[in-house]
């Protein structure tokens, strides 16, 4: 398969993937740490959704599911596919307790990245496009424009229900 | 689909590391899931994180190369048992915290 | 190739850090740079050690960010007395 289509098809899936699950685990619903709501507030100020604020800023303080599924495709890349997800979800179990999270979304979604990525080595996808296709993803949502995509991510919240009822 | 011995094998493997650090901790009498709303609890529960570090145990000794259905049904059993007794020692739950 | 894609991205993200005026602003662009190291981190050296590393590299810059985050917090709060 040609690498450029690879890499967005690796990059559409993680971003699925990530903000599902973040949505479903209840990132935008409340700040996990006081970093969290300090960002989440900033990028109130500055024209966004509160609720998509707070999900930014609890993927920088604490492993979620985007550090899961990164962490997980590295781990695929270079140790195998399935050890290597299953290997990185307990990294990443340990790495959110040392965070003051519970854990469940980051192995959540290290473990359904793992089942991405082996379903998508049979056409031909492998796991270092997941790794650029997922760093891709984090770009839109962390490094383009912080007021469209936390409304974005703010839509997708109240879509789930898991918009946040802090003022 | 064609599907070689080994990839049974390991899949079995992973099954049975999970069904037996489940049966242990049903017997270590540990929480079956973690008390509502599931995604804020701090509670050590046999779905999770025990059968998670089943399988990622299992995994790592399976790339050191101790393969086979006898080491998954032990490493799960050793799972449970330090999921039960070491892991709140290890890694503790977080007090919350202050307020300014 | 995916390495030079990714060496761009981090660049891209260290530049608009440099040029980003709120902090908390900067935090998010830092973080995405992260992402794009622990990547980097895992394609180049390609042994299971490099996973192993890229994922301690990139808990720990997460526990960084957590503390800045919240030092940020606290700053803003604090009266400073000029002398």
């Amino acid at each position: 398969m040609n690498e450029i289509i690879a890499i967005i098809i690796a990059a559409v899936l993680s971003w699925i993937n990530f903000v599902l699950i973040d949505t479903w685990m209840g990132l935008p619903e409340q700040p996990g740490v006081k970093g969290a709501e300090v960002i989440g507030r900033s990028v109130k100020r500055r024209g966004g959704d509160l609720a998509g604020g707070f999900f930014q800023g609890n993927i920088v303080c604490s492993p979620d599911a985007s550090a899961g599924t990164l962490l997980a495709s590295a781990a695929c890349y270079t140790i195998g596919t399935p050890e290597g997800g299953l290997i990185a979800a307990i990294l990443v179990y340990f790495g959110n307790r040392l965070c003051a999270d519970p854990g469940y979304a980051g192995t959540t979604g290290a473990l359904s990245i793992t089942c991405i990525i082996f379903a998508a080595s049979y056409i031909g996808i492998g796991p270092a496009d997941f790794i650029v296709g997922m760093v891709l993803a984090i770009v839109t949502i962390q490094g383009l424009y912080h007021p469209f995509s936390s409304r974005l991510l703010g839509k997708i919240a109240k879509k789930m229900g898991r918009h946040t009822k802090l003022p | 689909m064609i599907i070689h011995a080994n990839v049974l094998i390991t899949i079995l493997s992973y099954i049975l590391a999970i069904i037996s650090a489940i049966i242990v901790g049903l017997f270590l009498r540990m929480p079956i899931l973690p008390e509502r709303p599931m995604r804020y609890s701090f509670t050590i529960s046999i779905v999770f994180p025990t059968s998670v570090l089943a399988i990622g145990f299992t995994a790592i000794l399976f790339k050191l190369g101790h393969n086979g259905l006898l080491v998954a049904v032990v490493v799960g059993v050793l799972t449970a048992i330090f999921a039960k007794y070491f892991l709140e020692s290890l890694l503790p739950k977080p007090q919350t915290e202050e307020s300014s | 190739m995916l390495i030079q894609i990714l060496g761009i991205i981090v660049l891209l993200m260290a530049l608009r850090t440099l040029f980003a005026q709120d902090r908390s602003e900067r935090m998010l662009y830092l973080n995405a740079m992260s992402f794009g190291i622990a990547g980097l981190m895992a394609l180049y050296i390609q042994t299971p050690f490099g996973a192993i590393i890229a994922i301690t590299y990139f808990i720990a810059s997460t526990i960084s960010s957590n503390a800045i985050a919240y030092s940020i917090g606290r700053v803003k709060n604090e009266i400073i007395l000029d002398e």
